[in-house]
C-alpha cells in the first residue's frame, strides 16, 4: 500500500497546545462562571478524566467512545478500535461507536466487513448520512479506488431530504478538499478549498481563524489537515475539548476547538450555537443573543438553539420575545415536555390558567415524572381555588417520594380552605419538621391552630413566623396578644 | 393574626418563568449536562431534580468534599437570583445514562 494510502499516522495528531505561557490563566474571564486553573492540554486533561470515568462508570458506553476518539486523535488506531469495542460491548445499539470502530480498523489497514452493523433506530438523519459518507470515503481509499469516487459520494448525498441542516451537503466539499491535500493534488485541493470558501462566511472565518485562508501555500495547508482529525464522529470530542478548555477560561483555545468541529463537520448553525455558549459563559449575553439569532438563520429548524435564545430573551425580561422562540421550538418538537412547562410558566405569568392547565398536562403526559411541573400544576390548582384537584397533584407528589416545606405549606393551605384543619396541621408540621426555617410555615400553622382553638399554640407559632420572616417584613404593628385572641 | 401580617403575595407569578430561565443560565453556563436534569420554579421556590453532573467533568470532580461544595456555591448563585424564595435541589446518582441512538437497547 502507497504512502498516500496509509491513512491515519500523520493527519491524526493531537490538539497543539501552543506556547505555554499561552494556556496558563484565565485571564479575561468571569471568575463566578468560569473556573480558572492551571491547564496545558485539554486532549491530556481529557485522557486522565475520562479514564477515570471508565473505570469508576464501567457502563458508560460514551465514554468508551469518547476514549476511542482520543486515542484516534492521539495517532493510536489500536487503541480506538479497543475503546470502540468496549463501546459497543456495553451498547450493541451504539452507531456512532461502530462507526469509530470501522474507522479504526480502517486506518490499521483492517477488514471491517465483520463487524456487524448495530440494528433498529439509526442516528438523527444529518449524523447517520454524516458518518456514512465519511466510512465510504475512507473505505474507498483503502480500496485503492480513490480519488474519482469521492466525486461519486458528493452525488449520493446530494439531493437527499437532509431538511434545512446544511452540514449534508457542504460536508463532500470538505473531504474532498481534505483527501485531494493528503494525496498531494494541489490543483484539485485548491479548487475544492476556493469552493468551500465560496460556500459561506462562517466557513470562511472558521477555516481563516485555523489559518487555512487565506491560502498560506500547499505545505501549509497539508501541515494544517494533518493536525486535525478527519471524521464527523470528531464533532464530539472537539466540543468536549473546547469545553475543557472554556471551563479554565481559554475562551480561544475553545473557539479553536468548535473551528476544528467545524472543519470536519460543517454546520454552521452548530457553529454559531458552540460560539454563543462560549460567549454566554463568559458574560457576554448581548454576544450569545446576536449568536444564537445566526444560529437559527442558518437552521431555522435549530430547536435546541431556540430553546437556548428563549431563556436568554427571558433572564432579560423579553418575555414576547421568549415565547415566540418557545412556541417556535414546541412546533417543531412536540415532543419536549421542558419546553411545554415553560410556555406553561409564561401563561401562569399572563393569567392565562386554562392555557397554562393545558400546558402542563401536556409536559406531564410526556413525562409523568416531571415533578417540577406537577409541582407547578398543583400550586396553580391552590391558587385557582381548585383546592381539592391541587391536592390530589400534590399527593402524587408524595407518592413520588418527594416533599418539600413550601410544597407542604400550600398542601396546608389548601387543606385549611378545605376547612380540613387537621388534615393542614398534619402537612404544617411536617413542613417544619423538615425545614423549621421557613417563616411562612408558622404563620399558616398558626392559622391553624386557631381555627382548632388552640389560641396559645397559634401565638406562639405567629411569634415565631415574625421573628423568622426577615423576607416579609411586618405590614403594620405586631399583633398585641389580645388581638390574636380576638381574631 | 390579620392578613396584613401574611407571607408576601403581591410577588408577580410572572417572575416565576424568568426566574426558570435564568436557573437554566446559571447550570448552562456552570457547564451542567442539563439531559440528566428537570428545573421548576414555583411561587419563587427552585426545585431542581436530577443529576448534577458537568460535562466535560474536571479532574478530582468525583470527590465527595469538591461535589459538596460546588452544589453549596450552585445553591448560593441560585438563591441571589431576584425573586427566589428557596432553592430545593433532589439529587440522585446513578447508571442509568445512555448513550446516544440507543433506543432499542433495553
Amino acid at each position: 500500500m502507497g504512502r498516500e494510502h496509509q491513512l491515519g499516522q500523520s493527519q491524526l495528531r493531537p490538539v497543539q497546545p501552543g506556547p505555554q505561557g499561552q494556556m496558563m490563566s484565565g485571564q479575561g474571564t468571569r471568575a463566578s462562571q468560569v473556573d480558572v486553573g492551571l491547564l496545558l492540554d485539554a486532549a491530556k486533561e481529557a485522557e486522565k478524566v475520562l479514564e477515570h470515568e471508565a473505570r469508576t462508570h464501567p457502563t458508560y458506553a460514551d465514554v468508551r467512545h469518547r476514549l476511542g476518539l482520543l486515542r484516534l486523535l492521539r495517532n493510536d488506531p489500536a487503541g480506538a478500535e479497543r475503546e470502540f469495542e468496549e463501546a459497543m460491548g456495553i451498547n450493541p445499539g451504539y452507531r456512532a461507536a461502530y462507526y469509530g470502530l470501522r474507522m479504526a480498523r480502517m486506518l490499521q489497514g483492517l477488514p471491517v466487513g465483520e463487524i456487524r452493523e448495530p440494528e433498529g433506530k439509526t442516528a438523527p438523519v444529518p449524523e447517520e448520512m454524516s458518518w456514512r459518507f465519511a466510512d465510504e470515503c475512507y473505505r474507498r481509499l483503502t480500496d485503492e479506488q480513490y480519488p474519482k469516487e469521492a466525486g461519486q459520494c458528493e452525488s449520493e448525498t446530494a439531493g437527499q431530504d437532509t431538511s434545512s441542516d446544511d452540514g449534508v451537503h457542504t460536508l463532500p466539499g470538505h473531504y474532498a478538499f481534505f483527501f485531494a491535500t493528503r494525496r498531494g493534488d494541489e490543483e484539485e485541493a485548491r479548487h475544492q478549498f476556493d469552493k468551500v470558501m465560496a460556500h459561506s462566511e462562517a466557513g470562511q472565518q472558521a477555516f481563516s481563524r485555523l489559518g487555512f485562508y487565506p491560502w498560506p501555500g500547499f505545505d501549509e495547508v497539508r501541515a494544517l489537515c494533518d493536525m486535525l482529525l478527519w471524521t464527523p464522529l470528531a464533532v464530539d470530542l472537539y466540543t468536549y475539548l473546547a469545553r475543557i478548555y472554556a471551563r479554565n477560561g481559554l475562551r480561544d483555545k475553545a473557539i479553536d476547538c468548535y473551528d476544528r468541529s467545524y472543519v470536519v463537520y460543517p454546520r454552521r448553525s452548530r457553529l454559531a450555537m458552540n460560539r454563543a455558549e462560549l460567549a454566554a459563559a463568559f458574560g457576554e449575553e448581548t454576544e450569545a443573543i446576536s449568536l444564537l439569532t445566526q444560529s437559527i438563520d442558518d437552521d431555522p429548524k435549530c430547536v435546541s438553539a431556540r430553546i437556548a435564545l428563549g431563556y436568554e430573551y427571558a433572564s432579560q425580561g423579553f418575555l414576547e420575545e421568549a415565547r415566540t422562540q418557545f412556541e417556535v421550538a414546541a412546533s417543531l418538537e412536540p415532543n419536549y415536555a421542558d419546553v411545554r412547562y415553560n410556555l406553561a410558566l409564561l401563561n401562569v405569568g399572563e393569567g392565562q390558567i386554562e392555557d397554562a392547565l393545558t400546558e402542563f398536562k401536556r409536559a406531564l403526559a410526556l413525562n409523568p415524572g416531571y415533578l417540577p411541573a406537577r409541582h407547578s400544576m398543583g400550586h396553580l390548582l391552590c391558587r385557582a381555588g381548585r383546592n381539592e384537584e391541587g391536592l390530589r397533584e400534590y399527593a402524587r407528589i408524595l407518592k413520588q417520594g418527594f416533599q418539600s416545606s413550601d410544597m407542604l405549606v400550600q398542601m396546608g393551605k389548601a387543606a385549611m380552605a378545605l376547612d380540613r384543619a387537621e388534615e393542614a396541621l398534619q402537612y404544617l408540621e411536617r413542613a417544619i419538621f423538615l425545614n423549621p426555617e421557613f417563616a411562612p410555615t408558622y404563620y399558616y400553622i398558626g392559622q391553624a391552630y386557631q381555627r382548632k382553638g388552640l389560641k396559645n399554640k397559634a401565638r406562639s407559632a405567629w411569634r415565631t413566623y415574625l421573628e423568622k420572616a426577615n423576607d416579609w417584613e411586618p405590614l403594620g404593628p405586631i399583633p398585641a396578644e389580645d388581638e390574636a385572641e380576638a381574631s | 393574626m390579620g392578613e396584613k401580617y401574611a407571607p408576601d403575595q403581591t410577588k408577580p407569578v410572572s417572575a416565576d418563568f424568568t426566574i426558570n430561565a435564568r436557573v437554566m443560565q446559571i447550570l448552562a453556563r456552570r457547564w451542567i449536562d442539563m439531559t440528566g436534569v428537570e428545573v421548576g420554579t414555583t411561587d419563587g421556590v427552585v426545585l431542581i431534580q436530577g443529576r448534577l453532573e458537568r460535562e466535560p467533568k474536571g479532574w478530582g470532580e468525583d470527590d465527595e468534599l469538591a461535589r459538596e461544595r460546588f452544589i453549596l456555591s450552585l445553591r448560593a448563585q441560585i438563591r441571589n437570583i431576584p425573586g427566589v424564595a428557596d432553592v430545593v435541589m433532589r439529587l440522585h446518582e446513578g447508571d442509568d445514562r445512555e448513550a446516544p441512538w440507543a433506543e432499542n437497547i433495553s
